[in-house]
């Protein structure tokens, strides 16, 4: 059997994708949401109360993400296992691609996710934690 | 929730306040310093009511947002109560907003996604208090400005007068001891208007807050018991307004 073989630069290459794509989007959300980061300033609430507010927001996205992830990936491995991707028996002995599910590397993929996206979402709550209450007001 | 029944009205008094910003035109080597407000002198009595006049740009608004802490001065004096405003941490300003402040703006500024009732128990949540108890304090507040029967609308279901009074409900939750008014009544129609400018004017009496309201309108000005006009960030007039 062909032995399972990770990719480390790969990895890495995806994990700072992951971190772009998530950054970027909750820049978004703190530029569309200055309003309303604003109006509840206004009203008191703190720098901090703002930076937990986005932490928990990338926090609640990336474990979806990731749970959405793995079980997509999960099922991907399954219909391969049962179905297969037919290969060439004569040259490398085996009929189909073969799957092979590692739970360690589940864990470690899944948790590094989650460690990327909770880093992806303090730069974008400071940016909204440091708003001044006027400035979302200003401009309507 | 720390705030009960009416707590009365603050005592402000500032001193030599100033506000400029610096802005780089486009092709300009150096920032052109605007002078919005020049030195700004005032005493303003614990439940007093004011209204602040002037053409538009002379730094009304400004004033309030200083004296409301959503933005800084560049320099000056703000006491409130006798606490300093101007040596006040990030945090601890953000706990006086809550506390002491409650803004109305020209235009509501409510959360869309939100009901009447979740608008104005706000600052309570902020304030973390319990859910049960902010919602009450916010059900009352809003029947006693007199949306009863809008309780569980969005703002984008009611009307103009309506999303001012939730405004209001939300600004006047925790009975602060200020309440600061940007043209509250500038986006609404005459009648509207009239029965906002009727309902500050109840709540003062009512709840003994100091009332600093910015507004182009010469009849709500005229029901204020203090009149200031500003010109070019001063105040060049302070007088009772003629009956």
């Amino acid at each position: 059997m062909m032995p399972a073989r990770r990719t480390p630069l790969r990895a890495r290459e995806a994990g700072f994708s992951m971190l772009e794509v998530l950054v970027s989007i909750l820049i978004m959300v703190v530029v569309e949401k200055g309003k309303e980061i604003a109006i509840l300033k206004s009203m008191g609430a703190t720098d901090a109360g703002i930076v937990r507010t986005f932490l928990l927001q990338g926090l609640a996205i990336s474990i979806f993400g990731t749970l959405v992830g793995i079980g997509l990936g999960l099922g991907y491995c399954w219909l391969l296992d049962v179905y297969g991707i037919p290969i060439d028996a004569e040259v490398y002995y085996i009929s189909k691609l073969p799957v092979h599910v590692d739970q360690g590397e589940i864990v470690a993929v899944a948790l590094a996710a989650l460690g990327i996206s909770v880093l992806a979402t303090v730069y974008p709550a400071v940016l909204a934690a440091r708003l001044r209450p006027i400035e979302g007001l200003r401009f309507q | 929730m720390t705030q009960g029944p009416a707590r009365g009205g603050a005592h402000i008094a500032i001193r030599d306040l100033r506000k400029h910003y610096e802005l780089y035109a486009h092709g300009e080597p150096v920032a052109r310093r605007i002078e919005v407000l020049r030195g700004v002198n005032l005493e303003i009595r614990s439940g007093e009511m004011v209204s602040v006049v002037g053409a538009s740009g002379v730094g009304k608004s400004t004033l309030l947002h200083v004296l409301g802490a959503l933005d800084l001065p560049s320099s000056g004096s703000i006491l409130f109560e006798g606490q300093e405003l101007t040596k006040m941490s990030s945090a601890q300003l953000a706990d006086f907003r809550n506390r002491e402040i409650g803004f109305v703006f020209q235009f509501h500024h409510l959360l869309p996604d939100f009901t009447a009732v979740e608008n104005a128990m706000m600052p309570a949540m902020i304030q973390r208090a319990s859910r049960g108890a902010a919602e009450r304090k916010a059900r009352a507040m809003l029947e006693r400005v007199g949306l009863a029967s809008r309780l569980d609308h969005r703002p984008g279901e009611l009307s103009g007068g309506e999303q001012q009074r939730v405004a209001l409900a939300r600004a006047l939750l925790l009975s602060p001891r200020l309440l600061l008014a940007d043209e509250p009544t500038g986006n609404l129609d005459t009648k509207t208007g009239a029965d906002i400018h009727h309902l500050l004017t109840e709540l003062n009496a009512e709840l003994g807050m100091t009332m600093l309201v910015v507004t182009h309108n010469p009849e709500l000005a005229g029901r204020m018991q203090r009149q200031l006009r500003m010109k070019d960030g001063e105040i060049v007039l302070d007088e009772a307004p003629r009956a």
